[in-house]
């Protein structure tokens, strides 16, 4: 099918921004791979209710979305994973993988492009990650949104970050038990933080609040830890945890370790369109964007975690500055965006001080024992990454990926590449600058597909 | 919200009608189900979110589908999948 | 083998630390010469980390490049022997035919190989179904060739070049961006990002870019890039037990066709993916994607093996092979340039290729005769061909 705009991705970003620009009058289309609207920060499980916090926010956008689609200016696709996005310069043609079980192939073909692909969790390794029970801290809340499920009896939640907070109070409210959260940082960082305090007081009063309810809940706080090791039953599935304190290690019987270390931004298709991307604060490969939240390429907008972490607030107002500006660009204006650019401004500056005072910290990876797994796909061990730096001179992540196979596996990287960089950087002293990082997260493939629909592409379907 | 029956590895289990795969193997207390191809490794969820394509099932003998993005559907035949699954 | 710091001399200095190379470099240490090996990426980051490791006999036509291929395979072998981790593997190849017209050219094909001492046995339906149960059962006739061979290209070069440390220094990140000749033009000293390193002999192993370092030294040598696509699927049990492709391959390699050609090349791996090669293309050093191509592999690769219908593309990489109008490699000292040595141009055989070329442009340094005569092999020959 043909249109005027593709928007990639429909959470907080990718919603505001469909939105405002069909509302200015151009024809969208809204792909998403999701059940439903929302992406990961509006999850929900289809009931119309929720106990998200900004869930009214969320309704007015579906309100908007449904009043786009109703006048004709806008169609959603949802369960559609894009594959691949090519440029020939003057259109896009985005190829969609339609469904997990039952796939079917659509292609889109549009001039202008969004992107608002947000960004999955960054989990760094530890020995035991792999083990059934370790998951991510966006894999525990993903399970209380959108089936209000909390996995595992006995849960402990570590890493850094309010998002830890925000998770476990998810999953008190959801009925679950949470042992313990374990934050590597000091749980009140910035409410120590004048300059952080005027650019996010709401944020941290929230912080506040949450950390007053998880202790009315018997959550055992443990901040400045680390986890050390998840260790495994008989079944090879989590047990316990032992917790890295100032104090010594302890143990804490769980069966679930949810960890999460901030976000990583989805950036593939942003990659494999050639756009400038740059290294965040957090370290996390960027989208480089101009005011207009425009890339390097002046047909496509990006919007939201890929052009850097900065939460949901941000992530809308982008959404909304974007679907202006690509509007705009075909001549059609509205509203102006001052409300959203004070917004973002705002937004950004807290998030600045948010990621330093949460940050990885240095050398994490100087700890791990040789037999952890790095590459969960591939089953790559992080001695075996050490010896292809150390014999072989692999001081890049695509040298050691090519020589020990991290990053070539199912997940192509996702879940690894960083903390390769990160190994690189702690055993050879090499940083990975934004181009080798880029290089990193190029998965021309963005999904797999079959090779029957690859064949069978009906390449002059529009 | 109606409940739908599965069963994984020859088991009967229920679950709530529009849970994902993953979610209905959870609330059945089934964290693993499936094992890696060099180590034999028991994996289950991860990421949560179909970006790390750990916890891959087999389900009507299809195989590689992600648990965590696909929706159960009343009657699925859910099949714990072995890394280095036989050759037919 | 972390990156060392130039060295002031060398006997030799070998630019490109693809597995020409390395094998390069392992052979003029043998000689007892001190080696320097230069590249401005990162051991076997260019050709040779994008193809699939392949040695092959059974592609090769009858002449000068089978005699190398033959004789380059003998000393793969003992190399092999020294490999902890490059998995040299003896999978054998099976060219299969289509058509009655390919089937019978096929056929004569490997008559002619036999006579020229490549093992190739004709099979008949029942004998491929038992070395590929998956295959199609529709295929007319094929032939197993046992020399055809792969390792993981890579860890094979880096490892080559491992072993061979004693004598061998590789500098990597550091681009070559002169060669100094004296007032006679012979060489004298290569010039790099990371340094100058002074040397009576330099080898051009720079594989695809080998033109460009040619000119360094003032010389033309008409070496262009060729681009093909692998696809890669999932991990799975093992379906694909050899290298199979179809005999088009044999009219492929040698064609002259400016466009997209595919021919249809199917292996599995050891790590459980299936690789799907191959296509050709000349545009440059363009590294974007051609659906067209990907597309053209995914039905070629399901006509030979139908179960690959259901099997997920996971991800595809491209290279660039480096070829020469005549697709012949350039191996041997340079007339016009006393102390350059080439050895690049390789297009997709620089695997299997590399320590034949090695080995000769080791014998020439040392001023001896060759196993393989050079001659089809001179780096002049264009120039020559163009005074005619």
């Amino acid at each position: 099918m043909k249109t005027e705009l593709v928007v990639i991705g429909a959470g907080p970003a990718g919603l505001s921004a469909a939105a405002a620009a069909a509302e200015r009058g151009v024809r969208v289309v809204l792909v998403d791979a999701g059940e439903r609207l929302g992406g990961q920060y509006f999850r929900h499980d289809g009931s119309g209710e929720s106990h998200n916090r900004d869930w009214a926010t969320y309704q007015q956008l579906a309100q908007r979305i449904a009043a786009q689609q109703s006048r004709g200016n806008l169609s959603y696709l949802s369960r559609s994973a894009v594959w691949s996005v090519s440029d020939d310069g003057e259109s896009f043609t985005v190829r969609i993988r339609k469904g997990e079980r039952d796939e079917a192939a659509i292609e889109v073909i549009a001039p202008r492009l969004i992107l608002a692909t947000g960004a999955h969790d960054r989990a760094l390794a530890f020995d035991g990650w792999d083990a059934p029970g370790s998951i991510t801290v966006g894999g525990l809340q993903s399970l209380v949104k959108g089936n209000n499920l909390v996995a595992g009896q006995r849960v402990v939640i570590a890493g850094t970050g309010p998002f830890l907070l925000a998770t476990a109070a998810d999953v008190l409210k959801a009925g679950g038990t949470v042992v313990a959260v374990v934050e590597a940082h000091s749980f009140t960082a910035l409410a120590a933080n004048p300059a952080a305090m005027i650019a996010g007081r709401h944020k941290i009063s929230q912080a506040i609040e949450l950390l007053g309810a998880l202790r009315r809940g018997n959550v055992r706080l443990i901040d400045r830890a680390t986890i050390d090791a998840a260790l495994r039953n008989d079944n090879g599935a989590v047990r316990a945890v032992s917790v890295r304190t100032n104090k010594g290690i302890i143990g804490i019987e769980c069966d679930v370790v949810a960890t999460g270390w901030g976000f990583e931004p989805n950036v593939e298709l942003a990659v494999n369109l050639g756009l400038s991307t740059k290294v965040g604060i957090d370290e996390s490969l960027n989208v480089t964007v101009d005011d207009n939240q425009q890339t390097s390429n002046d047909r496509v907008w990006a919007a939201g975690e890929l052009a850097g972490i900065a939460g949901s607030d941000v992530a809308l107002a982008e959404g909304e500055i974007a679907g202006a500006a690509a509007a705009d660009s075909v001549g059609r204006r509205g509203a102006d965006t001052e409300d959203a650019r004070r917004t973002r401004a705002r937004g950004r500056r807290f998030a600045k001080y948010l990621l330093s005072a949460y940050s990885i910290p240095a050398g994490w990876t100087k700890h791990l024992p040789n037999h952890t797994t790095l590459c969960r796909c591939e089953e790559v061990t992080v001695g075996e990454v050490r010896e292809a730096i150390d014999e072989f001179g692999a001081s890049d992540p695509r040298a050691v990926k090519l020589f020990t196979r991290v990053g070539m596996g199912w997940c192509q990287g996702r879940m690894c590449a960083a903390n390769c960089a990160d190994v690189i950087r702690d055993c050879a002293g090499v940083e990975t600058d934004a181009a080798a990082l880029a290089a990193a997260h190029k998965r021309v493939i963005a999904q797999p597909i079959t090779l029957g629909t690859l064949a069978e592409w009906d390449s002059g379907a529009q | 919200m109606s409940e739908i029956r599965f069963t994984f590895d020859g088991v009967e289990m229920r679950t709530t009608a529009g849970s994902t795969v993953a979610a209905a193997l959870i609330s059945n207390g089934v964290m693993a189900w499936r094992s890696t191809r060099h180590n034999d490794a028991p994996r289950g969820l991860f990421c949560g979110i179909g970006q790390c394509f750990d916890c891959l099932i087999t389900i009507n003998d299809k195989a590689d589908i992600r648990a965590c993005l696909d929706v159960i559907q009343n009657g699925d035949v859910l099949s714990s999948q072995a890394g280095v699954r036989d050759e037919d | 083998m972390n990156s060392a710091q130039m060295p002031a001399t060398a006997d030799a200095v070998v630019i490109g630390a693809g597995v020409v190379g390395a094998c390069c470099a392992h052979y003029l240490a043998a000689e007892g010469l001190n080696v320097v090996v230069v590249d401005r990426g990162l051991v076997a980051s260019g050709t040779t980390g994008a193809g699939e490791g392949n040695i092959l006999v059974s592609d090769k036509e009858i002449g000068a490049e089978l005699e190398l291929a033959l004789y380059s395979r003998r000393l793969w072998q003992e190399i092999a022997a020294d490999l902890k981790v490059g998995e040299f593997e003896s999978k054998g190849g099976i060219v299969v035919a289509t058509s009655e017209l390919i089937a019978k050219r096929l056929k004569e094909t490997a008559e002619f190989q036999r006579g020229a001492g490549v093992e190739a046995v004709d099979l008949d339906r029942e004998q491929l179904l038992e070395l590929e149960p998956h295959i199609n059962p529709a295929i007319l006739s094929a032939v197993l060739y046992p020399q055809d061979a792969q390792v993981q290209p890579m860890l094979t070069a880096a490892e080559i070049l491992r072993n061979a440390s004693a004598r061998v220094t590789v500098v990597t990140n550091a681009e070559v961006t002169g060669i100094e000749r004296d007032a006679a033009g012979a060489v004298t000293a290569v010039v790099t990002s990371r340094g100058r390193c002074a040397t009576p002999v330099v080898v051009n192993a720079a594989g695809t870019w080998g033109g460009a370092v040619a000119q360094l030294a003032g010389v033309e040598l008409p070496i262009h890039p060729r681009r093909g696509f692998i696809l890669v699927t999932t991990p799975q049990p093992v379906m694909v037990h050899h290298k199979v492709y179809t005999a088009e391959y044999l009219a492929n390699v040698a064609s002259d066709n400016e466009g997209l050609e595919t021919s249809t090349v199917v292996e599995g791996t050891r790590a459980g993916t299936i690789l799907i090669g191959a296509s050709r293309e000349r545009v440059g050093f363009d590294r974007s994607i051609n659906y067209e191509a990907l597309q053209k592999l995914a039905a070629g690769a399901i006509a030979i093996f139908p179960f690959l219908k259901d099997i997920m593309l996971l991800r595809t990489y491209s290279g660039f092979r480096p070829y020469c109008p005549d697709h012949l490699p350039v191996i041997g000292p340079d007339s016009r340039v006393p102390g350059l040595f080439h050895a690049c141009g390789h297009e997709g055989a620089g695997v299997g290729l590399a320590p034949a070329s090695g080995k000769m442009i080791a014998d020439a340094v040392m001023q001896r005769a060759t196993e393989v005569a050079l001659a089809p092999f001179n780096p002049v020959r264009f120039e020559e061909a163009a005074d005619v």
